[in-house]
């Protein structure tokens, strides 16, 4: 792991990454809150880890064991469902700004 | 008003006591849909949901701006559940924002310790934990990822039962970490918790993660002899740095189980120590990818856009403005030990951490044919509010419970009272841990402990 600081571009570029917006009072609390998480999860470079699997789920069971559902169309959300969530919609569709050559609110 | 006795009573109770906990976020009206008593195991008893659990009743927040006025189309599986076992839902129950939290503190509500309301409930079920210990409800819904229902059980003095990662179908859940997520109840007392689970137990076909296994009775064990009963006693947990409170309440627990004629074996689980690390990098890094979907397109708020303003300013708006301040930390940590450069270093180090823990406990239950283990639930009892501002301080205080969402494990926190750990007031959890779908004998051992 890097020992290195948390630099304030990391958190910059990271918060980019999340699409999320710092003021930039707030990118220097991050780095400074974030760094000590990061700081602290250091600990595990004490872990003698050589030969461990990686392990991404608590079931390793076969998929066998598990309920997948039979590939079969059904019923899903309905447009009256989906104009009850979404912010916007026109017709069926959702409505997004205009995506084609930047700018321009709404399309 | 209701014509079932419970239901009513409950209700009652939430007008006088709610004003002073804010546990509730929403009553279901019950005078318009009161279909009687149906038949089954919880036939009247008067449930809350927790907020990030579907209802197409009300709204499911999730305690967030991004999801307030957010009405769901579809129940999730264990409300359905629930609902034929007779159990009547009568509202949904404040959290943490996102789940993410230890205090009920973060989003759009908090809500306040049931006895002592200038301490945290804990979090990120307080609010259905304060409703269940302030005696509201008998039985309310939780989600736990990395100790969301047992911390909070601990702190207002009810039982809060982790079932294993499989156990439940998590369809109707808001996501959180998908590979720690588990929903179970909080409760008035392990024989409720447990039939709670006969009711929500279960494969899925919209849960892929739910495991396919024949149903069980849960309570079959609760009045049977517990002297076959082999319990490890995780000596390396009860540390100086827990409130004196915690440990004589563990120490204490060990001996009541002797006394009942149960085995206690002293073991040492020094991997736990590493397991806040290995677990903030990956239910960081889960959640990040899971609350992606938040992009202010296809649900929730979205910002009222000023002209010139790209679908890549919707996505950061909504996003910004949408989510709390923990919930956006979150994901910034979550996306930078996912970020190139970073991702072995961290998230594939902390799997790797993961699979150590579970080898541990799996060599202990083995080695001394445990049936469970007993530690602390909490380092401490309640705490103040606005007292632990410290991110990481407060990650910290979820020591003892994410071993059990690492390595998949049930888990349960069980209320200790004594007239020695009484002092203050304040309740005091003990938590037992067990071998994968191992329910049944863990509810037993939890029996004894409320016994007096």
């Amino acid at each position: 792991m890097s020992h290195d600081e948390l630099a304030l571009d990391d958190v910059k570029r990271v918060a980019r990454l999340a699409r999320l917006r710092l003021t930039d009072e707030q990118a220097r609390r991050y780095r400074v809150e974030l760094g000590a998480v990061l700081k602290h999860v250091e600990e595990l470079d004490q872990m003698d880890l050589d030969g461990v699997e990686p392990m991404h789920s608590p079931i390793d069971a076969p998929v066998s064991m598990q309920e997948l559902a039979d590939d079969q169309p059904r019923p899903s959300l309905t447009g009256n469902d989906l104009e009850r969530i979404a912010p916007e919609m026109d017709g069926p569709y959702l409505r997004v700004p205009k995506v084609i050559s930047g700018g321009g609110a709404s399309a | 008003m209701s014509t079932l006795p419970q239901v009513e009573q409950s209700l009652a109770a939430i007008a006088e006591l709610d004003g002073d906990i804010h546990a509730i976020t929403q009553v279901f009206d019950q005078s318009s849909a009161d279909p009687g008593a149906l038949p089954g195991e919880l036939s009247g008893v008067p449930v809350l949901v927790k907020d990030n659990i579907a209802t197409t009743r009300g709204t499911t927040s999730c305690n967030s701006g991004m999801l307030e006025n957010y009405e769901s189309p579809f129940d999730a599986t264990v409300v359905e559940r629930l609902r034929e076992a007779g159990a009547v839902v009568i509202g949904k129950a404040n959290m943490d924002e996102f789940a993410m939290g230890s205090s009920t503190e973060h989003g759009l509500r908090t809500t306040n310790h049931p006895t002592h309301h200038h301490c945290v409930p804990g979090g990120s079920s307080g609010g259905s934990a304060a409703a269940v210990g302030a005696g509201m409800v008998p039985l309310a819904l939780g989600s736990d990822t990395g100790g969301s229902i047992r911390q909070p059980a601990a702190f207002c003095g009810c039982v809060g039962l982790k079932p294993t990662y499989g156990r439940v179908s998590r369809f109707g859940l808001v996501a959180f970490a998908s590979s720690l997520d588990q929903i179970g109840p909080l409760a008035s007392s392990v024989e409720i918790a447990s039939q709670c689970l006969n009711a929500i137990a279960g494969p899925d076909s919209k849960d892929m993660t739910s495991v396919r296994r024949d149903p069980e009775n849960f309570a079959r064990y609760l009045s049977e002899d517990t002297s076959s009963l082999r319990v490890g006693l995780v000596t390396s947990c009860l540390t100086d740095d827990n409130d004196e409170r915690i440990n004589l309440a563990v120490r204490n627990a060990a001996k009541r189980f002797e006394r009942m004629g149960a085995t206690i074996v002293e073991i040492e689980l020094p991997s736990l120590h590493y397991a806040i690390s290995s677990y903030y990098i990956i239910a960081a890094a889960e959640a990040s990818s899971n609350l992606a979907r938040f992009d202010g397109v296809r649900y929730g708020t979205r910002p009222s856009l000023e002209g010139g303003e790209s679908l890549e300013d919707l996505y950061e708006r909504a996003r910004t403005e949408g989510f709390g301040e923990e919930v956006r930390r979150r994901i910034m940590l979550g996306t930078y030990v996912l970020s190139a450069g970073y991702y072995d270093a961290y998230y594939t180090k902390a799997l790797r951490a993961r699979r150590k823990i579970r080898n541990e406990f799996d060599g202990a239950f083995c080695a001394h044919e445990l049936h469970t283990m007993l530690l602390p639930t909490t380092p401490t009892p309640a705490f103040e509010r606005g007292s632990i501002q410290d991110p990481l301080n407060m990650y910290l205080q979820d020591i003892y419970t994410v071993p059990a969402n690492l390595a998949g494990l049930p888990a349960i926190s069980v209320p200790w009272i004594d007239k020695e750990t009484e002092r203050g007031g304040l309740p005091v959890g003990v938590q037992l841990m067990s071998p994968m779908f191992a329910e049944a004998r863990m509810l037993q051992a939890a029996s004894v402990l409320e016994k007096d």
